[in-house]
């Protein structure tokens, strides 16, 4: 590159320290300045020690016309530098001057200073003055530096004020481009903080300003004398009033391989190891046209199928595998996909591929977030149907010892096949905390950060070593020794807590005293009895919609009695809790033929929609109530916010057992009914829903989606989904405080109760029943016990 | 070889020598340092050495300040501690004094390791008595000097003795240059090790010219 600006040379020991102060320079100049190291000696720098004729050559890079200044740590790094500049050049030689200032300090200043487009002895200045920041702020200042001020006997004098507006201040960057702006003119510019009393100082140097410690919203004094005066005063005060709102071009952040700068928080528990990056071979459709069209209609409905088995196979028979299997079936995919083969002949890949394309555009052009966020879903089924046409290569793992995986955007079918045994975690570079992706590995236990892209943007092209913690969203790359020995000891300890958690039936007692019960989420027959076999004291939270989303007409009362039945038979004598309908929001249900609405999650769902639908929430309280016979079964209400909704609920289910009776079949009553807290009204009113209700369920997704105003599926807001807020919290002892009061029993049944450490906020919060997916039951079980935690 | 001339020759043999010695003392020199110092000089004057032995191998013996030239190069950029620079400076500033000439007499020699220690000063800032390998070959040089009716290999051994007496003489001292200095009064009761290296140094000189 040419070189415009003074250039600078840092000599130090240790090649890692000149490494680290170039980085800190570069951060806040970019590659405007050339910055060479000479540091280090022996084949690649890597014993401590100077190389006289490795800072020659680096003063012959970097001193370009304007010279080159250079910084030196100590001892032999001042001889060193003094024999190169005896050996180098003399035309170079003229033009280098090394400077005494501090190595660290004097290099950040002088880059900034040489970036502004200052002179060599400008930035030579300013190196010396390195440490004048610090000093001042710690009250060691040397005698603080000659006022400056305007020549005032001259008639041009010129004024004017203005605000800062950038929220961190006269920081460097900008105090630079302040400094560089000054110096274009024939002017005289002093500058005084009126907020806080400081200066004036010159506007030529940057530590100097650094001393106006001049915060948002102060006032700066602009003052000028001199031939251009009133341009430069103008000039520069409209530059202060731009710092914060427009774009300061951020110089590229400087390369941290060993960054601990934080993801999103996926799936707790720690790892440490070998990094294997999650391949995916291109695909390529090179051969797309078929002679024999009605054989690849054929080919394609069998690969249909045989992916939709898969995924209820893989994923269960949860909302996500639901969705998958219903874009599987969307009518725009393979309409496009059959006219593609029928009438332009293509082979059934290429045609699947054209049609998800449609829906995926058609998506993307979507208003709403989930809707566009949707596209990866498009995608997963797009490769998974084309493998089953052996047009896509299945993602693969390199073979070799447990690693963690390093992908992009982690696909939902991809998660499903994790092996937990080979994945120690997983570090995803996209990803949110809602994607399905995150539920699985959560699920599946696998410890995983997600967001990761800003902190691996950096990640050496060969693979290297990871660490990762998935409750704290950290990430390490080449871990130290230490570090390793760190993370292998937390890993040891949490699997030890899992194995001696396994022999957990439903309930443990904490070291602090309450028995807290272990309850289980679940969405299917299926499901409920992983829960059993995991433990789990009964179902807290049986989602019934998930039941009917695939399907085009309302279930009866017989299937929905049998469905009921068989997920009971898994808790025989254990209680089981059925949520009634909760469609709506991201849950649309087709046969409900719900209009559109802009704002489902504000609309009408959850008990709302069954209580516009008598018949529908009346058929399905008498198929719960025919189940439940004989068992422990009770009743919950989503979306409840108003005592109205509950005994309106009451209404219906008082009606209901009439037209049992009046049919003679047997059935269960009376039955308890209690209802799910996630509307922020209903927890602050619950100590008046109390008396009305038998119990509460705190359901934590939609709490914090509502206290925090903030979708939880939305890729931006990711920082807002967190049941751990204290706002969240803040309902959450209310409600805790109103049952205790009451009598009634206060469960959490979200989202948040599988998070050891939010599980334990709650326990201390009073709660001592958490229901959670299956999977997490034995990890929070020894989370709890191990009672790291609570306090 | 006992005559009144060092070769290119024997000034390949004496830095293959010193590098020899230099090797083998490699630990007692890290001691010294490690006592007053940061604990490399015996690693650095051993890899630089090393290296310059290396480059030797193949150098072409006709002119002693070529030879002497490369030595100080390689010192330059393979020691990395001070004593870089400062032997780096003793050797490319005698080898301005005998650049170009395929053999140096005694007079030459004088003259170099007065320019030399002159560099070193120059470079180092370092007086006699601030406990550096100035106070090993000062008194070195004034040996030499002084050794008048004896011949190059004797009056060089005397030098060597000089230096050895002068390395010995900084035990007492309390370090006023480089890392030493950091310790004040505690440098005092420890041999200097650059002195101590220059010693060795001047010792492999006085055996090379000997054989």
């Amino acid at each position: 590159m040419s070189q415009t600006t003074v250039g600078l040379v840092l000599v130090s020991h240790s090649r890692a320290l000149a490494e680290a102060t170039r980085a800190l320079a570069t951060q806040m100049t970019g590659d405007r300045v050339v910055i060479e190291c000479a540091a280090g000696v022996g084949e690649a720098g890597e014993a401590l020690g100077t190389d006289a004729t490795a800072i020659l050559a680096a003063l012959e890079r970097a001193a370009g016309e304007k010279g080159a200044l250079v910084l030196m740590d100590l001892g032999s790094a001042l001889l060193s530098a003094e024999t190169a500049l005896d050996l180098v050049d003399a035309s170079i030689a003229a033009k280098t001057r090394l400077s005494a200032g501090p190595f660290v300090e004097g290099a950040v200043a002088a880059a900034v200073r040489a970036a502004g487009g200052g002179t060599l002895d400008e930035v030579a200045a300013e190196a010396r003055r390195g440490l004048l920041a610090k000093e001042e702020q710690l009250g060691e200042a040397p005698p603080a530096p000659a006022p400056a001020s305007v020549d005032e006997s001259t008639e041009n004098v010129f004024l004017e004020d203005a605000v800062i507006g950038d929220e961190h201040g006269l920081h460097a960057r900008p105090a630079a481009r302040l400094v560089s702006c000054a110096s274009q003119f024939d002017a005289k510019v002093a500058i005084e903080n009126r907020t806080n009393g400081k200066g004036p100082r010159a506007a030529d140097s940057v530590v100097l300003l650094a001393g106006l410690q001049a915060r948002r919203g102060d006032v700066l004094r602009i003052a000028g004398s001199g031939r251009q005066a009133e341009a430069a005063v103008r000039a520069i005060a409209a530059l202060v009033r731009t710092f914060g709102t427009t774009p300061d071009a951020p110089p590229p952040p400087a390369p941290d391989k060993t960054t601990n700068d934080r993801g999103i928080p996926i799936a707790p528990g720690v790892a440490v190891g070998p990094c294997v990056r999650l391949e995916r071979a291109e695909i390529r459709f090179s051969h797309p046209f078929t002679k024999n069209p009605p054989a690849e209609l054929d080919r394609l409905t069998a690969a249909l199928d045989e992916v939709e088995a898969e995924i209820r196979g893989a994923y269960g028979r949860d909302d996500m595998a639901t969705l998958h299997a219903t874009l599987l079936r969307d009518p725009v995919i393979l309409q496009t996909a059959r006219e593609r083969i029928t009438k332009q002949h293509q082979n059934a890949a290429s045609a699947f591929h054209e049609g998800i394309e449609r829906a995926a555009m058609a998506l993307a052009s979507a208003d709403d977030p989930y809707m566009r966020a949707r596209i990866a879903d498009l995608r997963d089924v797009e490769l998974a149907v084309l493998r089953a046409l052996g047009a896509a290569p299945a993602a693969v793992l390199p073979e070799g010892p447990p690693a963690l995986l390093l992908a992009d955007e982690l696909l939902p079918s991809e998660a499903a096949r994790l092996d937990p045994a080979r994945v120690l975690g997983v570090v995803d570079l996209r990803g949110g905390p809602t994607s399905h992706a995150a539920i699985l590995l959560r699920g599946a236990g696998i410890p995983a950060v997600f967001g990761a892209a800003s902190l691996l943007k950096d990640l050496p092209a060969s693979p290297a070593r990871l660490g990762l913690d998935g409750s704290t969203g950290e990430v390490w790359i080449d871990p130290g020794p230490e570090r390793t020995a760190d993370l292998e000891r937390r890993r040891a300890e949490e699997r030890a807590a899992r194995l001696s958690a396994a022999a957990f039936h439903g309930k443990i007692t904490l070291p602090s005293g309450p028995t807290v019960e272990l309850w289980a989420n679940a969405a299917s027959a299926l499901e409920a009895r992983a829960a059993k076999e995991a433990g789990a004291f009964g179902i807290g939270l049986l989602r019934t919609e998930m039941f009917f989303l695939d399907r085009d007409d309302a279930p009866g009362e017989d299937e929905q009695a049998d469905l009921y039945a068989e997920v009971l038979a898994a808790f025989p004598g254990a209680p089981v809790v059925i949520r009634t309908l909760d469609a709506g929001g991201d849950k649309r249900l087709p046969w409900l033929h719900v209009p559109p609405e802009e704002n489902p999650y504000l609309g009408l769902r959850g008990i709302r929609l069954s209580l516009d639908r008598p018949d529908l929430l009346e058929t399905q309280l008498r198929a719960i109530l025919r189940a439940g016979r004989g068992r422990d079964v009770r009743i919950m209400i989503p979306m409840v916010s108003t005592v109205t909704e509950i005994e309106a609920t009451k209404a219906a289910l008082a009606r209901a057992a009439r037209t049992l009776d009046a049919t003679g079949k047997p059935y269960l009553w009376p039955v308890p009914l209690g209802i799910m807290v996630e509307v922020p009204a209903a927890a602050l009113l619950a100590d008046q829903l109390a008396p009305h209700v038998d119990f509460f369920s705190i359901g934590t997704n939609d709490l914090t989606q509502y206290t925090l105003a903030a979708e939880r599926g939305h890729p931006k807001l990711a920082a807002l989904a967190d049941a751990g807020h204290p706002a969240v919290l803040d309902l959450v002892n209310r409600v805790s405080q109103a049952g205790r009061a009451a009598g009634r029993a206060v469960s959490v049944c979200g989202e948040a109760a599988a998070d050891p450490k939010l599980a334990a906020t709650f326990v201390g919060l009073g709660i001592t029943r958490l229901s959670m997916g299956p999977a997490a039951l034995a990890r929070v079980a020894a989370a709890l016990v191990a009672g790291a935690e609570i306090g | 070889m006992e005559s009144g001339i060092l070769n290119g020759d024997t000034v390949v043999q004496w830095i293959e020598r010193a590098a020899e010695v230099i090797g083998e003392n490699e630990k007692t020199l890290t001691e010294l340092d490690a006592a007053i110092g940061d604990s490399d000089h015996g690693a650095n004057m051993a890899r630089g050495f090393s290296a310059v032995r290396g480059k030797l191998a193949e150098h072409s013996r006709d002119d002693v300040g070529a030879i002497l030239k490369t030595v100080g190069m390689t010192l330059l950029s393979t020691v990395g501690g001070a004593s870089g620079p400062l032997y780096g400076t003793l050797f490319l500033e005698a080898a301005k004094v005998t650049a170009g000439k395929p053999e140096i007499d005694r007079a030459t020699i004088l003259q170099s390791l007065a320019a030399g220690l002159a560099g070193i000063q120059k470079r180092g800032k370092a007086e006699p008595l601030d406990k550096t390998l100035v106070d090993a070959l000062g008194p070195a040089i004034r040996a030499f000097e002084g050794a008048e009716g004896v011949s190059l290999a004797e009056a060089l051994s005397q030098a060597a003795e000089a230096a050895r007496q002068g390395a010995e003489a900084t035990i007492p001292l309390v370090a006023r240059k480089g890392r030493a200095s950091y310790l004040g009064e505690r440098s005092a009761g420890h041999q200097d090790p650059g002195a101590t290296s220059m010693w060795l140094l001047l010792q492999s000189l006085a055996e090379a010219a000997a054989e």
